[in-house]
């Protein structure tokens, strides 16, 4: 196993970070969240952020949380389907406009998984609050330990082998239609 | 301020919501009254969708519709062109794709030359694909099409880097490919160095004693020696003897299946010779020689129509394919198609053809389709 700073990673990947932030404000945008200020990549510790206002409403802060999921792993399909086939079943790194796509289609999966500070902003205003009720706070606490895996798994490439999997899914999906 | 916002951020980072809060405080409020908007500073915050509010309905608006950077949407609109042009040839991709991931599919249900002509045009397009030419040689091999798997290892595997299963398995099969160009090269020369004052039958006697002592040695392929023993054997059972043997030796040999099969129709075993036709048509149900095999059976059965539908594949996969064309001559005489047929025959005579003395036999009525398919005749 080698380890790389993630700063280097979120650099390399830097497309997958502004994605993941536009999936933070576009969420907002939609559960009209007033959003205060938006980094969408900067060469400092986080990469990127949003800042928007707390959501009273449980559900909205769900959604914003998981946004990035969403969106990234959407996105991140689409963009690396064309590519995904001849970059890594037929090995064919010849056509610089697979290597483009190919490149932004894993760093937008990369980033999909939602932060550690998305997930404690669900433990704040989900678990933490006395005002929601306990079925969703049940349904919302395996999704919080996912994120935390996932947070966690990426110091073992767990993003990477996400981006990978959904790279060689996706393909497949296609010979169903 | 702590308690009215929240941080999303990029995954693995630490939180910095504090040093955020105190940003957001200098940029929005300088006001200490928590009635005042903290985004205009002059009017009353609007609570009425959220209590955490802090500005008021005006900026909510602003703040909401937070504006996305209009390079950062043209950026967008770049990606979105280039994912339109590499969906634009994205179909050939998939094409690609389908035949090669159906591959091994194919040749389950059959269609072996189905899957290596498809997988022929994949490699052409893609020839760094070592995962496509490892399923095709894998293909070739199970199908005993070992012409085209040479061609793939030498043009599309050497040198190339694989995995240590790949290796051993690649290696194995040029063992087994060298041992069968080898033996076959061994005949040849054995066949150019006869004593050209021998009868034919003596040639025929000296080629099989020499195949028979070749099959003592360790590495010759066995298959191939005892198919050549049976080419010139001169006496049908013991022909059939060395048929059975290739095909034990090697069960792919589908020339010799379809040999056996036809020499068991002679012996008017038409359930027999169906069965072996039947084998080789599981691996390749477009196997020319076999189909034509087929057609002969259904005709001596008088299923006549399915017997043409038959030799009709046959002759349209490999019109050139030995004793195809006679038998779809065959075939549309006893459908009663003449007309048909004899266009055919004109055809042939014309690029200076003759007929075969028992096809004429047949034309002329004075053989019929049993005497012609089935008894001592001459190996087809």
């Amino acid at each position: 196993m080698f380890l790389i700073p993630g700063f280097i990673i979120s650099i390399i990947t830097f497309p997958g970070v502004i994605i993941h932030e536009l999936a933070h404000q576009i969420f907002c945008r939609l559960f009209r969240v007033p959003v205060y200020e938006v980094k969408y990549f900067q060469f400092a510790n986080p990469s990127g952020y949003v800042l928007h206002e707390s959501p009273e409403n449980p559900w909205k802060t769900f959604m914003i949380s998981i946004g990035p999921f969403l969106v990234n792993t959407f996105l991140g399909m689409i963009i690396i389907a064309p590519a995904a086939i001849e970059l890594i079943t037929f090995s064919d790194y010849s056509n610089p406009l697979n290597l483009i796509l190919g490149w932004v289609g894993f760093s937008t999966l990369m980033h999909a998984f939602p932060s550690t500070g998305d997930a404690k902003v669900m433990i704040d205003n989900i678990l933490k609050n006395r005002n929601v009720n306990l079925i969703f706070k049940i349904i919302v606490s395996p999704i919080i330990g996912l994120i935390y895996l996932g947070a966690i798994g990426s110091v073992v490439w767990l993003d990477a082998l996400y981006a990978v999997l959904i790279a060689m899914t996706i393909p497949n999906l296609f010979l169903l239609f | 301020m702590q308690d009215e916002q929240n941080v999303t951020e990029n995954a693995g980072q630490q939180v910095y919501e504090q040093n955020l809060a105190e940003n957001v405080g200098e940029q929005v409020c300088e006001q200490e009254d928590n009635n005042i908007c903290k985004g205009c500073g002059r009017f009353d915050i609007d609570r009425s969708e959220n209590p955490n509010s802090i500005l008021c309905s005006a900026c909510r608006e602003t703040y909401i519709h937070y504006p996305i950077p209009k390079n950062l949407i043209l950026v967008f609109i770049i990606t979105a062109l280039l994912l339109g042009a590499a969906f634009y040839r994205f179909p050939k991709v998939l094409e690609s794709y389908r035949i090669y991931k159906g591959s091994e599919q194919m040749v389950r249900n059959g269609e072996i030359s189905t899957a290596i002509n498809g997988l022929y045009t994949v490699i052409e397009r893609y020839p760094n694909a070592t995962s496509v030419a490892v399923r095709f040689t894998d293909i070739a091999m199970e199908g005993g099409r070992y012409d085209v798997a040479s061609d793939v290892i030498s043009t599309y595997l050497a040198n190339r880097e694989l995995s240590e299963d790949e290796v051993t398995r690649i290696n194995q099969y040029i063992d087994i490919l060298e041992r069968y160009y080898n033996t076959f090269n061994a005949v040849e020369d054995m066949e150019s160095q006869l004593d050209t004052s021998l009868s034919p039958e003596e040639a025929m006697n000296k080629m099989s004693e020499q195949l028979r002592e070749r099959l003592t040695l360790p590495d010759q392929d066995k298959s191939v020696l005892y198919y050549c023993l049976f080419m010139y054997s001169q006496d049908m059972n013991e022909g059939m003897g060395y048929l059975e043997k290739c095909i034990e030796e090697d069960d792919t040999f589908f020339e010799a299946k379809v040999q056996l099969a036809s020499l068991v129709r002679r012996q008017g075993n038409l359930d027999q010779a169906e069965g072996y036709y039947n084998e080789v048509l599981s691996v390749d149900k477009y196997n020319s020689a076999a189909l034509r095999g087929l057609a002969i059976i259904r005709l001596l059965e008088d299923n006549k129509e399915e017997g043409l539908d038959l030799a009709d594949r046959a002759y349209n996969l490999d019109p050139e394919g030995t004793y195809i064309w006679d038998t779809y001559v065959i075939a549309l005489k006893e459908n009663d198609k003449d007309n048909a047929a004899d266009e055919l025959i004109q055809e042939y005579l014309s690029k200076n053809n003759e007929l075969d003395t028992d096809l004429q036999e047949y034309i002329s009525g004075n053989l019929t389709l049993e005497d012609y398919y089935i008894g001592n005749k001459e190996v087809e």
